[in-house]
């Protein structure tokens, strides 16, 4: 596929060096094109599209309270709907805490009504615009500001995935940057979609995960490597896994970041089994519901 | 027009499918339930045209009431007490990005111990918000503040909020006259605006830091302060229509009166009848209601209370530690000292023109000279 | 001013009788105020609705405690009402045999659970007999036609409302007082 040349996100804006939500959502808008309104709650893309009077997005954007994203999303569907304007797309933009934690209920009753939007989480696997502290996105073993070492993370991520398909919408999909053509490929299926579409995409922090800013691709496709993030969709109930991963060595992905420089021996095997166990069930529900 | 026997919840629900209202946005709580219930059945029976969002909880009613007013529609949510304060956070965002959302409250009593009757603490702590607010005091009141408030938070670009007591004004039916085709020439004028438009983008609400946020908040102050003159001009098209006068405060009784009784919502009905006690045995009383409580109608209380020697103010709500909230709003704007606040009714207790016209007397010739409790025990 | 009170259990339709009731005084040309009295809901507990009728604007808006009459669904509840002295309590009731006779208050009886189990109204175990009841009252009160009744039902009730104008004329016809 060719990714599209129009640039809608703008440049100057203001995220890290190295932000993998930044290109998350240039390849985003790309797939989806100008006629796109974004809802972003408090998080890194809080700051990341500017302060007052500007609008590096490129397409209208909405703050709005952290745990509203996906209501907020529905309303202004609603009101497009009733004014016929049915070729505007609505994207909830909102992070692992706004997604995982706080704007969960939201987002459940939006997935349960299965109003008609693209709700996306770009996880960076923890409260990275308030200076890194744990969420339910944080993976076992990761250092944060409210997980310090010794008292490491010692709960396993919420596999939101799950929890999404739960509500038996018609799109769930993952997505990392450092697979843009995947990427594009699967928010031009969430527009081309009615209904709840829901897109997780691994967001890589070098200030939040510690490394420099210019590993952010390797270690998104690290992440898909070593079986830590899995690639697949959910289309309509049908599970499809897009990439199978080589299960590189664990420790490739953790010791180049920071987070897990802490990490002791018993939380790394913990990681390891996740990933396998993960992997497992995933075949299972692509053998049987694929 | 004609007469209907309706609770303040039908009427409000009338109101709503006579305003063209495009997306209804809204979780049930009691007493508020059966107007969202009288919404739905007018959607599913075809008489009306429009979009309601079966959220699940009020944050969420008022998340999405706020993203559908932002995209330009007209959009009402309903709510009371402990969903209103569940909606505490994004109230201030829907003012604060000057959406013209209405939304009903069933004034209902504030959890522990669990009640469900009336009491206005729920809405009187909303009041710094940033929304408008009025009181109604029975069926027909709600029913054409409805209309006022549609088109007063459209001109002003503020969102409003329409009290009424819980079922002594919600579940309590009585003759309203409803509005057949008439209303349309005042309630089809739509002043909403989009402010999400795709040919247009903009960021609304990014981060503003000190030397922006400011000004952005005299201008929403200044906003928000203009509904009083407004809500007269919109008031004047009103009554043109419909006969019926509103005005930021209504006043009942003698004009010069030696004692004047402050009430607002389902307290302020009972009140006539105390006034009419009290004028019947030679005392000169007056009625106030407050009707708007925000915008503060400052100036026309001060006329209202011109030459009074004492005003008793009931407050069916309390602010803890300190007492009656209207009380409190009248001596901190007015800044005069014979007012006596008086707390009663809290939880849906009954007050009583007996209790009225007690508590004006002793308030008139001063044996009661203090901030008070209206309690006459179980 | 008039206050009637309606007391019964919930199930039997209490708050629709107070609701009619009000409608039928309205249509008959005065100012009504229906105020239901509410709780914790739920089927078989005590249910209260209050009607007021006036020939000006009704202002009270606080409950009542003692009204002029009563019209009582469920005569299990009798020992807790109040009822003004002169009142008249209309009684959902075959058995008077428990009535004390008194001079403060007039008792009149009606067999609603039957009137209602035989217009097919409600269940053997909750007859709705609300709609016969206030047949009953037009009777004993008089006040308004029964033709206003019979109105008000058709354009609130629908399509089942032939058998409750039957049941309230059932009623109409043999309530009596005691």
């Amino acid at each position: 596929m060719i990714i599209p040349k129009e640039e809608i996100m703008k440049s100057n804006h203001l995220a890290c060096p190295g932000c993998g939500a930044a290109l998350a959502m240039r390849l985003a808008l790309k797939a989806l094109g100008k006629k796109t309104i974004v809802v972003i709650p408090a998080c890194c893309w809080t700051i990341i599209n500017g302060t007052w009077g500007n609008n590096f997005a490129g397409v209208p954007v909405f703050h709005t309270a952290f745990a509203t994203t996906a209501a907020v999303a529905a309303g202004i569907k609603a009101t497009l709907e009733m004014q016929g304007k049915d070729d505007i797309t609505v994207m909830g933009w909102a992070g692992d805490g706004g997604t995982f934690d706080i704007g969960l209920q939201a987002l459940s009753g939006a997935a349960e009504r299965n109003d008609d939007i693209i709700y996306v989480c770009y996880d960076n696997e923890a409260y990275m615009n308030t200076g890194i502290q744990r969420s339910s996105a944080t993976p076992i073993g990761a250092e944060t500001t409210t997980t310090p070492s010794p008292i490491v993370k010692d709960r396993p991520k919420k596999d939101l995935m799950e929890i999404v398909a739960a509500h038996d919408v018609p799109y769930i999909a993952s997505a990392t940057v450092a697979y843009p053509t995947d990427l594009i490929k699967k928010f031009q299926k969430a527009k081309s979609k009615k209904g709840f579409k829901f897109i997780h995409i691994l967001s890589p922090c070098p200030p939040g995960h510690k490394f420099p800013e210019d590993k952010t691709i390797e270690i998104s496709k690290l992440a898909v490597e070593t079986g830590v993030f899995l690639l697949y969709e959910i289309e309509d109930g049908k599970y499809r896994i897009n990439k199978k991963p080589k299960f590189k060595d664990l420790d490739e992905y953790l010791d180049i970041q920071g987070r897990f420089r802490n990490t002791p021996k018993e939380q790394r095997e913990a990681l390891k089994e996740a990933i396998k166990r993960r992997w497992e069930k995933l075949l299972v529900k692509a053998e049987h519901f694929g | 027009m004609k007469r209907l026997v309706l609770g303040g919840n039908d009427a409000v629900a009338y109101a709503v499918k006579q305003s063209h209202v495009d997306v209804v946005s809204a979780y049930p709580i009691t007493p508020q339930t059966s107007i969202i219930e009288k919404i739905a059945s007018f959607i599913a029976n075809g008489e009306m045209r429009t979009r309601f969002i079966k959220v699940e909880s009020e944050h969420s009613a008022m998340a999405a009431a706020i993203g559908a007013s932002a995209t330009g529609g007209r959009v009402f949510t309903a709510t009371s007490s402990q969903g209103l304060l569940y909606m505490h956070e994004v109230l201030h965002w829907a003012a604060g990005a000057s959406l013209p959302i209405v939304m009903a409250n069933a004034n209902r009593a504030v959890a522990p111990p669990w009640s469900i009757w009336a009491e206005q603490t729920d809405s009187l702590s909303q009041r710094d918000t940033g929304w408008i607010q009025f009181y109604a005091s029975n069926s027909q009141e709600t029913y054409d503040l409805l209309f006022l408030s549609f088109r007063l938070a459209e001109r002003v670009k503020n969102p409003v909020m329409v009290c009424m007591d819980g079922f002594l004004v919600t579940h309590t039916k009585e003759p309203v006259a409803v509005f057949g085709d008439e209303i349309e020439e005042f309630i089809s004028v739509k002043e909403t605006r989009p402010l999400l438009d795709v040919e247009k983008p903009e960021a609304i609400g990014a981060l503003a830091f000190p030397q922006d946020y400011m000004p952005v908040k005299i201008e929403q102050h200044k906003r928000i302060s203009s509904a009083l003159a407004e809500f007269k001009t919109l008031s004047d098209q009103f009554e043109r229509i419909s006969s019926r006068r509103y005005d930021p405060i209504y006043t009942y009784g003698e004009e010069n009166a030696d004692i004047v009784i402050v009430a607002m919502g389902s307290n302020a009905e009972t009140a006539h009848l105390a006034i009419d006690l009290l004028n019947k045995e030679g005392i000169k009383a007056k009625l106030v209601k407050i009707v708007m409580f925000r915008p503060f109608p400052k100036d026309e209380l001060i006329k209202a209370f011109e030459g009074a020697k004492k005003i008793a103010v009931f407050d069916r709500n309390i602010s803890m530690g300190k007492g009656g909230i209207t009380k409190d709003e009248i001596v901190g704007a007015l800044g005069i000292n014979n007012v006596v606040g008086i707390v009663c009714g809290l939880g849906g207790v009954d007050v009583t023109e007996n209790d009225m016209v007690k508590v004006a007397k002793d308030v008139l010739d001063g044996k009661i000279q203090e901030d008070m409790i209206l309690w006459g025990g179980r | 001013m008039k206050e009637i009170g309606l007391h019964g259990r919930g199930g039997q339709g209490v708050v629709m009788a107070g609701e009619l009731l009000a409608n039928i005084y309205f249509k008959e040309g005065y100012e009504v105020q229906f105020m239901p009295s509410y709780g914790a809901e739920r089927r078989g507990s005590p249910s209260n609705a209050y009607v007021r009728i006036d020939n000006k604007r009704i202002l009270y808006r606080y409950s009542i405690k003692a009204p002029d009459e009563i019209i009582v669904l469920n005569v299990t509840l009798l020992p807790n009402l109040l009822l003004k002295e002169g009142g008249i309590a209309l009684l959902n009731s075959a058995d008077t045999s428990n009535l004390k006779k008194s001079d403060k208050v007039k008792f009149f009886v009606v067999d609603a659970n039957r009137i209602a189990l035989e217009c097919k109204l409600g269940t053997p175990a909750i007859p709705l007999v609300n709609t016969a009841l206030l047949g009953a009252y037009c009777k004993v009160r008089g006040d308004f036609s029964f033709d206003t009744l019979k109105k008000v039902y058709e354009e609130k009730i629908g399509k089942r409302a032939y058998l409750n104008i039957e049941a309230a004329e059932k009623a109409y016809e043999s309530v009596r007082e005691v």
